[in-house]
């Protein structure tokens, strides 16, 4: 005689077999002790497992989350998050950004102006020499530097 | 885009609410057309119809219900996209829990790379209500401990099989493995529990 295979075994226990083959194991049952022990311990083992019951319904309210976020266009962070070497890479991007702009505004108050000519403070020589100075005159003036002027 | 963004949260729940009462039930493959079409009130009756369930499953899946809630509503929101491309090839419950499996399968990878998280994970189990007696809720702890000892595979098939009633086909559907496998898994997992909870089988008679 032919033993019940043990998957038959726990789709019968589960309920799960359709008629006919649930007839022929009962059937199979009766006449065999080793297999009817076989089935009480699946039984048992089946029984105890439904002691693990679970309760989802005081865990958030999922439908009406759902629908919630089913009604709005996928943010645009939420898809970088969900791509995060692009997230990474415009976040190193933003940086280089900033870092330039103040680079280059720090440049721009670093750099004193060069004095043009109308500016400039004429030295005492010009004048003994009864010149003015212009714009077009002005690069040709030697300027005396603070430093010079303190060691004379 | 949608000019119904607002009054959509409790206007589609109840809409659905409405709309199933005195009124045959659309079938998941009617409700999956008509989100298909734009129509979120559709949304609303597949998530009240099937979130416990998604959330069970995410929840054994993965034993933590914070993850499992991240999950379910991540399904939900996977149902909406993929809504206008769905055809009812296989059974909708069977393609909404590879879904959920898929993600939960992702979420333990996370978990996995995070121990602290991986920790935590293995350490919640379910409260049960105190008024349970003290010998149920032990018992209740021993099958969660149990399972959760289970390789992984045979986790994943016993608690589809057991807790969610699928067959064998079901599960391979679910799973990607064959029936065979399936089938073998399920074997092995019933005779480890089997040794694992010999200590209670007294409980069960």
């Amino acid at each position: 005689m032919e033993h019940a295979r043990e998957i038959e075994l726990i789709e019968l226990t589960a309920g799960r077999l359709d008629a006919e083959q649930e007839k022929a194991i009962l059937v199979h049952l009766e006449g065999c002790p080793a297999c009817r022990t076989r089935q009480q311990d699946i039984q048992r083992t089946w029984d105890l497992l439904g002691a693990w019951q679970v309760q989802p319904a005081g865990h958030g309210d999922v439908a009406r989350l759902a629908v919630s976020s089913g009604s709005k266009e996928e943010h645009p962070v939420r898809s970088i998050i969900r791509f995060p070497r692009i997230g990474r890479a415009v976040r190193v991007a933003a940086a280089i950004l900033v870092a330039v702009l103040a680079g280059y505004e720090g440049g721009r108050w670093s750099i004193r102006p060069v004095p043009t000519g109308a500016e400039m403070e004429p030295p005492a020589y010009v004048s003994v020499l009864g010149f003015e100075i212009g714009d077009s005159f002005s690069s040709l003036v030697l300027q005396d530097g603070p430093s010079s002027s303190q060691e004379s | 885009m949608y000019s119904y963004q607002t009054p959509s949260l409790a206007v589609c729940l109840s809409l659905s609410r409405v709309l199933s009462v005195g009124n045959e039930l659309p079938s998941d493959i009617e409700l999956m057309a008509r989100l298909g079409r734009g129509d979120l009130a559709a949304l609303g009756i597949l998530a009240e119809r099937y979130q416990n369930r998604v959330m069970s499953l995410a929840y054994r899946l993965l034993g933590d219900w914070h993850r499992a809630e991240d999950v379910s509503q991540e399904t939900f929101l996977r149902l909406r996209q993929a809504a206008g491309q769905y055809e009812p090839k296989a059974k909708f419950t069977t393609w909404l829990y590879r879904i959920v499996h898929n993600l939960s399968l992702d979420q333990r990878r996370k978990a996995a790379n995070d121990p602290v998280s991986l920790e935590a994970l293995e350490a919640d189990t379910e409260e049960m209500p105190q008024e349970s007696p003290a010998e149920k809720r032990e018992l209740a702890e021993a099958v969660q401990n149990a399972i959760r000892a289970l390789p992984e595979r045979q986790r994943r098939v016993v608690i589809l099989h057991r807790y969610e009633g699928l067959s064998h086909e079901e599960i391979g559907e679910v799973t990607g493995w064959s029936k065979s496998a399936v089938e073998s898994l399920l074997v092995r997992a019933y005779e480890n529990l089997r040794k694992k909870l010999a200590f209670y089988q007294d409980f069960s008679q």
